[in-house]
């Protein structure tokens, strides 16, 4: 790409298929901030259990008639807060412990470092966040962190660097041999400052695109293992353990365990076909 | 002439050329190895870290300080570290994988042994499954002109990628089972035809999300495989479309399902594990999340260690299996 | 030499609004080699696509002109009339044949398979080893049971003309069979086309960018230039006494003509593309002795010096210069 092609490939225009992915994202985004605030019902209001959806309730109320619709854009504050963090602190740690392990000369550091990624990998996600959120503890509470919040954040974020590791010393490993690499390394630069200023800005640019979709798979594993009763515990309202409690009920009250889960799915597609157009971007 | 039959050709040709093949095996194995080996580590240093014993929280207050030394002694919580990872290292070689602290004194290879079926068959029946919808869709979708049938592939994907699996299996028990009636809420047994009728909705929700991606990965392979020189020979020397596609177009597509489905394994274990929650299902998973809501330490890292394993084997065999599909690996 | 076996006239392919093949007219007798020379891009392997009814998979359309074949319209034949003729009546070698092979499936089995579902044979195994002793493939026994990656390009080479011969059909239409190989592969690859040929009454188009390939072979020449037939006759004729400009810039540029020390003459210039839509001769921007009037009208394919089947379209050629 020409130094003149750069520029203008910036500025042309997104893809629709990314603008409806934002609108969709940014709608349940806009929601979970603004509901909870205007909403004449509070989070744990009681009034009469079980009423299907109507004017007062638009998404009904639960088994102790609390309104769902409240419950469901309280828990997207929730679970998109604790998946951009999560995302956030794996990317940065996995990149630069991927970046180093690709750039380190000892091959020995390399081959511990990736032992450990690929270990982590063979794990089915689930089996090993469970593992770990039961070591962490699951009741475990921070000031005002409700509890279940630090488990299920730090299990995912101690097997999701390991993801960012992988791409960002594969990257590392194709930079360190180019031209200006060699040339920073030749000048006697240290170690430290060819890993952040001439290889992270790479490796950061290659991780971004992986991290949109690692947001969709966070959420949906943060509302999984809410559902399965090791995630963000009650009271505090979550779309898994809000489609929880709405499970056992399903025959009487769809509505409890539905509604909630559109929310999830839309807020799932938006990141799906945002991500998808910067991938296919990046192919081009 | 006897020239242009090169000497790699018959030498290195399908029948003396073992030896380098083996040796590629042979370092493909010791990277497994390797990998287990960690695997085995992180999950013994996990449980470990934690502050007091594993059983700390589990015992209860109303526990007196004997109850929980015996309790300590009895599992060798005592030991020095290093004694306990032999012991354990020891045991696994065994084949044992340590004893539930729940229900005192069950092997955990037990556990998993009895509930192992169940798993396995929806594991297995989802595979199926899915790969043989998803290549019809790939397929096709690579062999008509018609733009639709892709357009729909992409938005299913798009879509399925978006809904978490208990999601998935709960509006299909909605549906099929509590407004139709047609398919069992959940549970497993009675003989082979109800288990067949109890494995369908777990199957379909479990395989939704893998069908859209073998459809993906089939529907590129066959539309590159399409464009190819030798099948555009192949219609040259005469022969049909129908010809062409099945001895041709299917075999030289399915190349990338071996890898793609063992790629996924671990994902589908994720998958198997929800599901089993959401249908009630008596599968390992189930033995898993029980075993993490009670704190049954050795359940977990024994079924953690099972299915890692489980995970890394399967990729060894992908890949063993690759080379053997596709010749052009066994140089 | 028999009666015209194929006969194409004006022959016109369009793509996507572009025209690259206009007005080309052959003739192929029964039992003989016709070349059809020209560069990259002159419209060559589109012609053999559309008298071998693969011109669809392309994207591209006949848009005018017929191609007759023992009395059939080939222009109008349906996917499943080409099923009848399609390596039973007219094979393809195409072009890139090195890739040619399912890589995934052993050269026996594919040769086997061919041969069962267009031409059954009792002994379908006996058969492929026939067929590859008619292309003097040596150990034709091991040969069946190697994968396509462990032979060598003309061992390849010769396999996808076994191929071409399984149904035993009257033409074979040969895009560039020679084109990846050495020299002297080249040479005995069209030696065993030109052998066989002679054996079994088989008529052969072979496609190429390389005079010197023609002169060994073919019985006539038909040489293309940007989608048009510039100069067609007996090979003889046309090589040793060219009329056409290009045909002569051809022969010049060919290396073994050059003896040491002579310059090589590459051709100035490159050929018309989709843009260009110039009104006179396609060669004239190219051409050494180019004319006012060369960039007016296009010369049509006329009669050279009064020679019964030597043809060539050139202004200059008309006008009686001698064009060598």
């Amino acid at each position: 790409m020409s130094a003149l092609e750069r520029p203008l490939a910036r500025l042309r225009p997104w893809p629709a298929s990314r603008w409806v992915g934002i609108a969709l994202l940014g709608s349940v985004a806009l929601a979970s901030i603004v509901i909870p605030v205007v909403s004449h019902y509070s989070t744990d209001a009681i009034d009469v259990p079980l009423q299907a959806p109507s004017g007062a309730h638009p998404f009904g109320t639960d088994n102790v008639g609390r309104d769902v619709f409240v419950r469901t854009f309280a828990a997207g504050r929730i679970d998109l807060l604790l998946a951009i963090v999560v995302v956030a602190s794996s990317a940065l740690v996995g990149t630069l412990i991927g970046t180093v392990a690709g750039a380190s000369r000892r091959r020995a550091v390399d081959a511990l470092i990736m032992r450990v990624v690929d270990a982590i990998i063979a794990f089915p996600f689930i089996v090993l966040v469970l593992g770990l959120v039961v070591v962490i503890g699951p009741t475990v509470r921070w000031g005002f962190i409700p509890a279940g919040l630090p488990s299920t954040g730090l299990a995912l974020v101690f097997i999701s660097w390991a993801f960012y590791a992988r791409i960002a010393r594969a990257e590392a490993l194709s930079l360190r041999e180019r031209d200006y690499v060699v040339a920073a390394r030749t000048l006697g630069y240290t170690q430290a400052r060819i890993v952040t200023r001439h290889l992270m800005p790479s490796t950061i640019r290659i991780c971004t695109a992986f991290a949109v979709g690692h947001v969709i798979v966070v959420v949906a594993i943060v509302a999984s293992l809410a559902f399965l009763g090791s995630g963000v515990q009650p009271p505090t309202p979550e779309w898994g353990s809000l489609m929880h409690d709405g499970s056992s009920l399903l025959q009487i009250a769809w509505w409890i365990t539905v509604l909630p889960g559109v929310v999830l799915v839309i807020t799932g597609l938006g990141l799906s076909l945002i991500a998808d157009s910067i991938l296919r971007e990046r192919s081009n | 002439m006897s020239a242009e039959l090169s000497q790699r050709a018959l030498s290195g040709g399908s029948r003396v050329g073992l030896a380098p093949h083996l040796k590629q095996i042979g370092a493909r194995l010791a990277q497994a190895a390797a990998t287990v080996l960690f695997v085995f580590v992180i999950v013994f240093v996990l449980v470990r870290v934690v502050p007091g014993t594993p059983i700390t929280g589990l015992v209860g207050a109303t526990s007196t300080e004997q109850a929980i030394a015996a309790m300590n002694h009895e599992l060798h919580l005592d030991d020095p570290w290093w004694s306990q990872f032999f012991h354990y290292a020891w045991g696994l070689l065994h084949g044992d994988l340590g004893h539930s602290i729940i229900y005192r004194g069950r092997p955990v290879t037990q556990m998993i042994g009895s509930q192992l079926w169940p798993s396995v068959a929806l594991i297995l029946t989802t595979l199926i499954g899915s790969a043989i919808v998803g290549t019809a869709l790939g397929l096709w979708a690579a062999l008509t002109p018609r733009r639709w049938i892709d357009a729909l592939i992409r938005g299913s994907f798009t879509v399925m990628l978006a809904t978490p699996t208990f999601f998935a299996g709960l509006i299909l028990i909605l549906v099929f089972a509590l407004k139709l009636h047609l398919l069992p809420v959940g549970g497993w047994g009675g003989g082979i035809g109800n288990e067949a009728k109890d494995l369908v909705l777990p199957s379909v929700s479990l395989g939704l999300f893998l069908v859209p991606f073998i459809a993906r990965t089939i529907r590129q392979a066959g539309l590159d495989v399409k464009r190819s020189d030798f099948v555009e020979a192949a219609i040259g020397r005469g022969l049909s479309p129908w010809q062409v596609a099945t001895r041709h177009v299917l075999p030289n597509s399915l190349l990338p399902l071996v890898t793609l489905i063992a790629l996924n394994l671990g994902t589908l274990i994720t998958g198997a594990v929800i599901v089993e929650a959401v249908f009630d299902f008596p599968g390992v998973g189930h033995v898993l999340v029980q075993a993490v809501q009670q704190r049954d330490y050795p359940v977990i890292q024994g079924v953690s260690l099972f299915a890692a394993v489980c995970v890394v084997v399967a990729n060894l065999i992908a890949d063993v299996l690759y080379a053997v599909i596709d010749p052009r690996t066994r140089r | 030499m028999g009666a015209s076996l194929l006969e194409v006239r004006d022959l016109a392919i369009e793509i996507a609004d572009w025209e690259p093949v206009k007005d080309v007219s052959f003739e192929v007798a029964g039992g003989e080699c016709v070349a059809i020379v020209g560069e990259t891009g002159s419209g060559k392997t589109l012609t053999c696509r559309a008298i071998t009814g693969m011109l669809r998979r392309r994207g591209g359309s006949v848009v005018r002109g017929s191609a007759r074949f023992d009395g059939i319209d080939l222009l109008t034949l349906t996917e499943r009339q080409w099923l009848e003729v399609r390596g039973r009546r007219i094979s393809l070698v195409p072009q890139s044949s090195m890739a040619g092979l399912d890589p995934i499936m052993r050269v026996g089995r594919q040769l086997e398979e061919t041969i069962r579902f267009i031409a059954p044979a009792d002994d379908p195994r006996k058969r492929a080893r026939e067929l590859l002793d008619h292309v003097h493939m040596a150990r034709a026994d091991e040969v069946l049971r190697l994968y396509p990656h462990e032979l060598s390009g003309g061992m390849r080479q010769r396999i996808m003309i076994a191929f071409a011969l399984v149904g035993r059909p009257e033409l074979i239409v040969a895009d560039e069979p020679t084109t990846a190989l050495d020299v002297t592969l080249q040479r005995n690859i069209l030696r065993l086309l030109k052998e066989l040929q002679a054996e079994t009454a088989l008529s052969v188009i072979l496609v190429t960018h390389d005079l010197g390939v023609v002169e060994e072979v073919a019985d006539s020449v038909t040489i293309m230039y940007a989608g048009r037939v510039v100069e067609a006759g007996p090979a003889a004729k046309v090589l040793g006494a060219p009329a056409h400009p290009y045909t002569c810039a051809l022969l010049a540029a060919r290396p073994l003509t050059v003896g040491p020390g002579e310059e090589l003459l590459a051709i100035p210039g490159l050929p018309p593309g989709p843009a260009d839509r110039a009104s006179g001769c396609p060669f004239a921007p190219r051409c050494a002795r180019a004319q006012a009037r060369c960039d007016e009208a296009v010369p049509q394919l006329e009669t050279v010096d009064d020679l019964p089947g030597h043809l060539a379209a050139c202004w200059l050629a008309r006008s009686g210069d001698d064009a060598a």
